[in-house]
């Protein structure tokens, strides 16, 4: 298996493969980028089956119902598959006292972000997007990145840590931060809290 | 969805691609690999916090936490990175920030020769280096040596009442350390020291630069060598010392580099042959640095280049403190007693140089603090004295406080940041900073 990014001309070739209907396209996305996937699904969900069950699901959707064509990041976008496979997983273990990894200390963490988090859910979904989507680009490279390998792939500080190369508590103090920030963010947006 | 939890959290599968794809790269990069062993994570800093270029060094020890055992191996997207040719991997061990400053001072004329020369004491060009060492597990020591000379040692020691913060000083005669070796104090080339006085001669003369590899070594309580690397350090003079003037003024810049940093995959069996060569790899990476070396514009994010203080308020003041960020290294404390120097000796200039220090932080930011009613207890009497008390002066002189200090004595500062706070820095011991009110300042 590769470790190396894969460049993007490699990737759209791989996506118009897909869509092309070509299974070995499927294999090379489980062979390229399988293990972030399951470790993506194994950080949220907690559980090795649980894990595996997602990121085949989620090869599958891709094989059904692959991306446009355009400026489509192929691994994002079988990320966030995996991801939706794996919060959906987790709600339903919540909802039945199982399991839930780190991914659950991940969203204690942001429910400091929200006034309310076990309020009722906006209908405008979309302003939430917006402003998380706002808040996100006014970081930095590394802080954005920080941000969502905590939030969006459930790391834990000490393997962000370890990944960046930086103390376990600049990432506490970072996260903490960033938080706070995503709360003034939401607020800017007038977005319900 | 049925919270607005849910519905935050399902927000982060609509963002961009590219906003994910970033991260998703991040997570594709193997780790830096990890040993065998708990590992705990230490962070230290080295401060030139006199007048004189000292190196101190402040050691953070966070626990890592324990993220408890995994049922089955956890993936990773990561392989390790050594093999069997190499007995190393690259692996980030300190981090080097180097800052010069500007001082000035007024109302000494040459005629008094005396008082010239406790100037040029006291005046030390401010070069202060501060090595973050991010890396150390316990009961690691690292030793800086610069040719063949032993500069500083810093070892992990737990102080859980500071955080596990450990104060190590190499050079400094102004500041007490836990870790104080006397027999390191005693440079007979100050690499550190980089003061006016210290440098050899062909530094001190303006445009020159003046250059050198200061390598450290890290062993482990069985002595053997677990790491190692190497730091190229350049001074350029830019300004000299109008001796002919009343108007005394300097000014140089500190750069420096890491060129390498490195763990082994097999301490015991690691030979100082093989640390050599590979010291003298790294020391090659620093020809031909010092010609661009003082070019600003290469200058990276990281680097912190401060040529003047007024340039730091002026450009370069950060838009926000930290809020609770825990403080890495104090940067100029030292100046107090450069300024409780210049005032017992000298008496009080009348445009005497303004004292500030900058604090740095844990996550790289850094605030400065002007100093207000600079207020210390004295180590010898107990009493709270400020800058210009009398009593201070007239009673006590320098010599007996550094002794005192040397026994950790009770003595703290209080700083106030350009934010409002007040900072409370005890020097002694672990050197640990803590946000008072100003009733508790006042009190």
């Amino acid at each position: 298996m590769s470790f190396e990014r894969c460049n993007p001309t490699a990737e759209q070739e791989l996506l118009d493969r897909l869509v092309g209907r070509d299974e070995s396209a499927l294999s090379e996305v489980s062979d390229r980028w399988g293990r972030m996937l399951y470790g993506l699904a194994y950080r949220i969900t907690g559980s090795v089956p649980d894990a595996e069950e997602c990121v085949n699901d989620a090869l599958l959707d891709l094989w059904q119902n692959p991306p446009a064509h355009g400026d489509t990041d192929l691994s994002a976008y079988v990320s966030v598959l995996v991801r939706r496979r794996a919060v959906d997983r987790v709600r339903f273990n919540t909802a039945n006292r199982r399991g839930g990894g780190d991914y659950t200390c991940a969203l204690d963490e942001l429910d400091q972000c929200l006034a309310d988090p076990n309020g009722q859910a906006d209908e405008d979904s979309m302003a939430i997007r917006d402003a998380l989507q706002a808040f996100l680009d006014s970081l930095d490279k590394e802080n954005r990145v920080i941000f969502l390998l905590r939030y969006y792939a459930a790391y834990s500080n000490a393997e962000i840590a370890r990944r960046r190369g930086i103390g376990e508590r600049a990432v506490e103090m970072r996260l903490n931060r960033m938080r706070k920030r995503l709360r003034r963010v939401l607020a800017e947006h007038d977005v319900s809290l | 969805m049925k919270n607005k939890r849910d519905q935050l959290n399902n927000a982060f599968h609509d963002l961009r691609d590219d906003t994910l794809a970033e991260t998703v790269a991040a997570m594709e990069t193997p780790a830096i690999p990890q040993v065998n062993h708990a590992r705990r994570w230490l962070t230290a800093t080295a401060a030139c916090l006199a007048a004189a270029l000292t190196l101190g060094a402040l050691l953070t020890l966070p626990l890592m936490r324990n993220d408890g055992p995994s049922p089955t191996p956890p993936p990773t997207t990561g392989q390790p990175s050594s093999d069997q040719e190499r007995f190393f991997y690259d692996a980030p061990i300190v981090k080097l920030i180097s800052l010069s400053a500007e001082k000035t001072v007024e109302g000494v004329t040459e005629g008094e020769s005396d008082m010239v020369m406790q100037i040029d004491e006291d005046i030390r060009i401010n070069h202060q280096y501060y090595l973050l060492f991010e890396a150390l597990e316990e009961g690691e020591t690292l030793t800086l040596t610069s040719r063949n000379t032993t500069l500083a040692q810093a070892s992990v020691r737990e102080r859980p009442e500071y955080d596990r913060r450990v104060h190590i000083k190499a050079t400094t005669d102004y500041l007490p350390s836990i870790t104080f070796d006397p027999t390191l104090t005693q440079h007979p080339e100050p690499i550190f020291l980089w003061n006016y006085l210290g440098l050899p001669e062909e530094a001190r003369t303006e445009g020159n630069i003046y250059e050198d590899c200061v390598d450290f070594v890290i062993r482990n309580a069985d002595g053997h060598i677990t790491g190692a690397g190497s730091l190229y350090l350049a001074n350029k003079k830019v300004m000299t010392i109008e001796e002919n003037n009343s108007y005394f003024k300097h000014m140089s810049i500190s750069r420096g580099k890491v060129l390498g940093s490195v763990r082994f995959d097999n301490p015991a069996s690691v030979t100082d042959e093989q640390i050599e060569t590979l010291l003298s790899e790294m020391h090659g990476k620093a020809e031909g640095l010092s010609e661009n070396f003082f070019d600003e514009s290469t200058f990276t994010a990281d680097e912190w280049y401060i040529k003047n203080w007024a340039t730091i308020i002026e450009t370069d003041y950060p838009e926000y403190l930290p809020e609770d960020a825990p403080l890495l290294i104090l940067l100029g404390a030292g100046r107090i007693m450069d300024g409780i120097r210049a005032h017992l000796n000298m008496g009080t200039p009348e445009n005497y140089t303004e004292l500030r220090s900058v604090f740095f932080f844990e996550d790289g930011t850094y605030a400065i603090a002007e100093y207000e009613n600079i207020k210390c207890i004295c180590p010898i009497c107990g009493e709270i004295e400020y800058l210009e008390h009398p009593f201070y002066t007239q009673v006590h002189n320098v010599t007996d406080i550094h002794e005192e200090y040397a026994h950790k004595q009770e003595t703290y500062w209080l700083f106030k940041l350009n934010d409002g706070r007040i900072m409370k820095a005890s020097l002694i011991g672990d050197g640990y900073f803590t946000f008072v009110t100003e009733e508790d300042a006042a009190a």
